[in-house]
């Protein structure tokens, strides 16, 4: 009797197994049904809150890792910063003993461009200033991210015409960072160029460009963009090297006045920019006539 | 085991095989406690329920990846159904034998798996079967070695008192 039971309980086994088996086969030809995903939503609903746990966890794991990195690394640049200041200091020192004249802080003075002319990018901006100092002629304009061009013609002590590096009269002498070789940068109409780079000398692609200075109307060491191609033919007297430059001219909406050139470097930037004065009530109103973003089409 | 304990049992191995197995994944390798779950299962069971219970789990994690619909449920099944036969046939008192099926099972189950898989693609099933289930079958083993070790411990360091105590309570 107990023989037949437990001969009675393998068949059983295997039907239970081969009933497993058959619906298996069969749920694999099954196309993704309506039911299927419906299932596996259902499951996904009991799943996505582990995981969202789950992933919460990783991501305090790596914020608290990440954190350690950048507190080390603050911590590591805020003793350069002093040794930066430390050296400085030497250095301002020994100039002053050596007979240099005494080192003046730069100034900027915040404007914001009102106008531009546009030819086939814009040429010309049209500033307003908010400094305390008078704008004058060839005095240099930057923005957060390198020149932008010079001072053409004060209309007024506060407004000003711009002649952006991309009119095609620009000229500007730049150096390379690496090696300090010389040119002049020039807009052709489409690009860049740093004419006047003899052959022979150093230029690669990727070298930083800064102002050398050297015209006497912008002060050296305003970033001015990189190269990007240099082609050198024995044949020709200079280089051709083409530049990027990191300033987009079609979204100049805040420049900066260099009204005094000098180191920039201070203990905050508020101690280099000129902040007495506040923009007047209708240059911070977007919306007032020939304000903000103006533009005006020129026919060159 | 009541019903509602192994239903309980089987959510948690997902979710732990879902969330924290991933955390010791050595080299991508990572244990398969949902095959350490059914074998125990089915040595207990029996090939019959071994083979439900397979179904069951097989079938939960087919539905994470509906693709798959039928491919965890079939190897689960007969991996149940075989463990819970070997169960009766051997004596199961040897931690050896008992790791050695883990492997076993964790090899026959993603054999099963890969050859619906790749329908039969014999070079990618060779290498996911060398490069992954091999591994995976080995560390489920180590896995398990571990987990049974910590339960073998904490045993001998609760049970006895705990007999002790039942025993005075009833004198």
């Amino acid at each position: 009797m107990a023989e037949r039971a437990e001969g009675l309980s393998r068949v059983g086994d295997k039907l239970v197994l081969a009933a497993c088996v058959v619906v298996s086969i069969w749920m694999m030809t099954w196309e993704e049904s309506a039911r299927v995903r419906r299932g596996a939503a259902w499951l996904h609903a009991l799943v996505t809150p582990i995981e969202w746990v789950d992933r919460l966890v990783d991501d305090m794991i790596s914020l608290k890792r990440d954190n350690e990195q950048l507190r080390a690394q603050l911590a590591a640049l805020r003793l350069d910063l002093q040794q930066v200041g430390y050296e400085r200091q030497r250095l301002e020192e020994l100039q002053r003993r050596a007979g240099f004249h005494e080192l003046n802080r730069g100034r900027l003075a915040p404007a914001e461009v009102i106008q531009l002319v546009v030819s086939r990018i814009p040429v010309q901006a049209k500033i307003r200033s908010f400094g305390e100092d008078t704008l004058r002629v060839w005095q240099p304009v930057v923005s957060e991210r390198g020149l932008v061009g010079r001072v053409r013609q004060v209309l007024d002590p506060r407004l000003a015409l711009v002649q952006l590096l991309t009119e095609e009269d620009s000229r500007i002498s730049v150096e390379v960072v690496r090696t300090g070789v010389t040119g002049l940068l020039r807009y052709d109409g489409r690009r860049f160029f740093v004419d006047h780079v003899p052959q022979g000398e150093s230029v690669m692609v990727g070298d930083e460009m800064f102002t050398s200075g050297l015209g006497g109307t912008v002060p050296r060491g305003i970033p001015v963009g990189s190269v990007v191609a240099v082609r050198s033919s024995p044949s020709e007297l200079f280089q051709a090297v083409e530049l990027e430059s990191p300033v987009d001219f079609s979204a100049l909406r805040r420049v900066y006045v260099i009204t005094r050139p000098g180191p920039w470097y201070a203990r905050n930037f508020e101690a280099v920019v000129d902040t007495q004065a506040t923009p007047p009530a209708d240059a911070a109103d977007p919306r007032a006539p020939g304000s903000n973003g103006a533009r005006e089409e020129s026919g060159r | 085991m009541t019903g509602l304990r192994l239903v309980v049992a089987v959510f948690l191995t997902l979710v732990v095989q879902l969330s924290l197995v991933r955390r010791v994944a050595i080299f991508g390798v990572q244990p398969d406690l949902a095959i350490l779950l059914l074998v125990l299962l089915a040595g207990r069971r029996g090939p019959g329920s071994g083979a439900l219970l397979g179904f069951a789990i097989g079938l939960l994690q087919d539905l994470l990846v509906p693709e798959t619909l039928g491919m965890n449920a079939l190897a689960k099944s007969v991996v149940g159904w075989a463990m819970g036969k070997l169960s009766r046939q051997l004596a199961m008192d040897s931690v050896v034998l008992y790791l050695s099926l883990v492997v076993i099972a964790v090899l026959a189950h993603d054999l099963i798996y890969l050859v619906c898989l790749t329908r039969l693609d014999v070079g990618r099933l060779v290498m996911v079967y060398l490069t992954n289930s091999l591994p995976s079958a080995l560390y489920t083993g180590l896995f398990a070695a571990v987990i049974g070790g910590i339960a073998i411990v904490l045993q001998q360091s609760i049970l006895p008192r705990g007999g002790e105590r039942g025993m005075l309570g009833r004198g």
